[in-house]
């Protein structure tokens, strides 16, 4: 009875801890929710619908690096913004367009960027970080619930789950997002000046190990070309102009891909479903080195030299 | 089933839970159900390899008792041995010995017909068989009675705490405890959940996180410098420490929350004078095990041979603890170095006894501590990188201060971050800040003989009790790092 007793002290210790475990997690959080740059920042902006630019841009790494916004946005006079997110299938990202579809009233067109690798089946929930200040939004939950079950559960459901799964830099940014709202709490959450774009100012180097190990034989996952397409007819459906876009990549990126005919054929079929489709796979920026930092990513140089040429083309549709 | 994993803290409390909700006599099969689910968690088919070898030990033991003459209760022991030697031989050797002969036989130009199988070793195998052959061994010693209840031996054996990577129980230690009575104590619940608090702590934040480093460098030595190869030498010493002290406070943890009590298996051994005191201190069942069911007869059956049975009985030992922790060479090798060190400190006792008269306490003791750190080390090595030439370059590089650019640590990633280890070089300052801090924790626990937060007040104490739970939260690496013994 004496032990039963003393449990007592136990329990307050717990009730305790866990006021202030929660009360950390609120800090965090809150933090987190106010990040506006970065992929963190970019999920945010679209959850918040703060962004509605008259062109949007949706893809991977090869988006991401490759679209410079604020360069495009000079050129058309529209507004742009990058909503691409590093390494994230479209899978994954079908949760943050579809709720930019929702929302976005401004908005004329949407480019959906396919890299060389955009249509290669993908397991798992990439860097699920990026989406836990919104998991508890539907429409995310679902999307990632589908991808990996127990680990979308379990962070948003379980306290403190979720920790298990970020890293250290989920902090920082959560710390750069209180300064970004103490900053600009009167104005309300203001738009990264990139616009979502991610300049990489390196020069050719090798193309990353794990891709030129997988980059012999691309399947299509007839699974992610699916998601594609409901997500073309979806953004249509609501009156955006869809241009499916074929990302440029250095030819020595078609070398090691097999079947890039297969694939690219595949893209094709997509863009017929889009208002337009553009492939920059053969543009003659693809032979020269000094444009990439890689066999499938441009570089700052050229990104650059890239939203003049999209610039031209976007003004002509976009007439 | 990780100790580190969400899925083992639901599982431990239930198990705990339903144990002092069950009556005394109905706990013994809620712990063999706990203990067969935590095991088919891994694998689950294996279950019935340890039934077998529960059914013949238990069997062998009944029979061992009642048989008449040393030679009848000699042959059941055997037939014990056998089955489970035989067990642990094919799982865990099979492939190792195929491998030597392939060898042999490509020296010769022939192709070595015995085929190589895809064998996955079952979790905690090396554990649970030496702890199964202890039982027979006590038994025909007749230290042990045989136990009856096939339901308590099987827990015996399986005992979910202990049963994926020790402690190497000792039936008189564990059979008696799992037939008392338990109570619920709050004393017990408060030991055991600081133990485990502290276990995970070490686990999560410290091994897994400087794991990142060692791992980063030794996935490619030849990238790195000199520096940075000792560096993650130096490193991995505390991973394996944090790692394996980590998984045995946990184990001892959740037994004692339940109200057993498990055989420490750490006495901070990074801080030992020599080897044979690190050997005292480290894995503590294992060194025991051998001690009195190898080392000790070899030395009894050849005390014609004076020193050198001793001698010959620490090599031996030595060889064989190599070969246990793996099925590789580098084990072997690493086996071997610690016993000649150990067989050359019992061989120069007299001149170090001398040497350490004439210097002062605290030099020799220094000196001693350095350099027994310096050898673990090193052989620590062989331990991680499972090949002998990268072992032999590391060793090269790693201790030639002289070479141009020893000293650059930093490294440029491909996307040209700077970087040292894979980590920003804030992150691995922070890394190195724990690691240091953690050291002197583990030294003044060491020094007071007590647990670090049992010196300050209750209100600090339970502070501390918080702040390490934030920091296993907030701070913890949890992906996908088994326990380094648990391949063992």
């Amino acid at each position: 009875m004496k032990s039963i007793k003393r449990l007592k002290y136990l329990l307050l210790f717990v009730i305790l801890l866990g006021v202030l475990l929660f009360s950390i997690d609120w800090i965090i959080s809150f933090g987190a929710r106010h990040v506006n740059v970065s992929d963190l920042g970019k999920i945010n902006l679209i959850f918040n619908h703060r962004v509605d630019p008259d062109i949007m841009i949706f893809g991977a790494s090869d988006a991401e690096w490759g679209f410079d916004a604020p360069e495009l946005q000079r050129l058309t006079h529209r507004t742009v913004y990058n909503g691409a997110i590093d390494g994230t299938h479209y899978r994954q990202l079908a949760c943050l367009i579809d709720e930019f579809a929702q929302y976005a009233t401004h908005n004329r067109a949407v480019i959906l960027s396919l890299g060389p690798f955009a249509l290669r089946a993908r397991m798992g929930v990439r860097e699920i970080e990026r989406y836990l200040p919104v998991i508890g939004n539907q429409n995310v939950y679902e999307s990632l619930y589908d991808m990996d079950a127990d680990l979308a559960f379990k962070c948003r459901y379980i306290p403190f789950y979720k920790y298990t799964e970020v890293s250290s830099n989920y902090y920082r940014q959560s710390f750069e997002g209180w300064k970004t709202y103490i900053k600009s709490r009167r104005q309300g959450f203001p738009l990264d000046t990139m616009l979502g774009y991610v300049p990489d100012p390196q020069a050719w180097q090798r193309a990353p190990k794990n891709a030129t190990n997988d980059a012999s034989n691309v399947p299509i996952d007839k699974f992610t070309y699916q998601v594609l397409a409901d997500l073309i007819r979806e953004l249509r459906s609501k009156g955006k102009k869809v241009i499916v876009l074929v990302s440029p990549f250095h030819q020595s990126g078609v070398a090691l891909i097999k079947n890039w005919e297969q694939i690219r054929s595949g893209m094709q079929a997509l863009g017929a479903m889009a208002d337009y489709y553009m492939d920059f796979s053969t543009s003659t920026l693809t032979t020269q080195k000094d444009y990439f930092r890689n066999s499938f990513h441009l570089n700052a140089n050229g990104s650059k030299v890239f939203a003049s040429i999209l610039a031209e083309q976007l003004n002509r549709i976009l007439k | 089933m990780l100790f580190n994993s969400f899925g083992f803290l639901v599982f431990f409390i239930v198990v705990t839970c339903l144990y002092f909700l069950l009556p005394n006599r109905a706990r013994w099969s809620l712990l063999l159900l706990a203990s067969c689910f935590f095991y088919m968690f891994f694998k689950w088919e294996y279950i019935f390899i340890l039934l077998f070898t529960i059914a013949v030990d238990y069997y062998a033991g009944i029979k061992i008792e009642s048989a008449e003459g040393v030679e009848r209760k000699r042959k059941w022991l055997i037939l014990s041995l056998i089955a489970n030697i035989g067990v642990l031989a094919f799982f865990k050797y099979y492939n190792f010995l195929n491998g030597n002969i392939s060898g042999l036989y490509s020296l010769l130009g022939y192709k070595n017909p015995i085929p190589y199988l895809h064998i996955i070793l079952p979790i905690g195998l090396s554990f649970h068989t030496f702890q199964a052959m202890s039982y027979t061994i006590e038994v025909f010693r007749g230290h042990q009675n045989a136990e009856r209840h096939f339901g308590i031996y099987a827990l015996y054996v399986m005992f979910y705490p202990q049963l994926a990577a020790g402690p190497i129980e000792r039936p008189q230690h564990m059979l008696p405890q799992f037939h008392e009575r338990k109570q619920f104590d709050y004393d017990n619940l408060i030991i055991g959940l600081r133990l485990m608090l502290w276990g995970i702590f070490k686990k999560v934040v410290i091994a897994d996180r400087v794991a990142m480093a060692v791992d980063t460098v030794y996935g490619d030595v030849h990238e790195y410098s000199g520096g940075c190869l000792l560096l993650a030498a130096i490193l991995y010493a505390f991973q394996i420490y944090c790692d394996f002290s980590g998984y045995s406070d946990i184990a001892l943890g959740s037994a004692r929350v339940m109200g057993f009590n498990l055989m420490r298996n750490f006495d901070h051994p990074l801080y030992s004078k020599s080897v044979t005191e690190f050997w005292r201190k480290w894995h503590i069942s294992l060194s025991t095990w051998l001690y009195d069911y190898l080392y000790l007869p070899i030395v009894i059956a050849k005390r014609d041979w004076n020193k050198f049975a001793v001698a010959f009985g620490l090599m031996v030992t030595f060889f064989i603890s190599g070969l246990w922790h793996g099925a590789a060479w580098t084990f072997v090798f690493w086996g071997v170095l610690h016993g000649l060190a150990v067989t050359y400190e019992f061989l120069s006792k007299k001149p170090r006894n001398r040497l350490a008269k004439v210097l002062p306490n605290w030099l020799y003791s220094a000196t001693c501590r350095i350099l027994t750190l310096a050898f673990l080390v090193i052989t620590w090595i062989f331990f991680r990188t499972g090949s002998m030439s990268q072992s032999f370059y590391i060793i090269k590089t790693a201790f030639n201060p002289l070479a141009k650019g020893y000293f650059h640590l930093m490294y440029r990633e491909l996307n040209d971050d700077l970087t040292i280890m894979g980590f920003a070089r804030w992150k691995f300052f922070a890394v190195m800040l724990g690691v240091v801090g953690f050291a002197v924790a583990d030294w003044l626990i060491y020094k007071k003989r007590q647990f670090i937060l049992f010196q300050v007040s209750q209100g600090l104490r339970w502070a501390g009790y918080a702040l390490l739970v934030i920091c296993i939260i907030f701070m913890g690496v949890f992906h996908s790092n088994q326990f380094i013994y648990f391949q063992f």
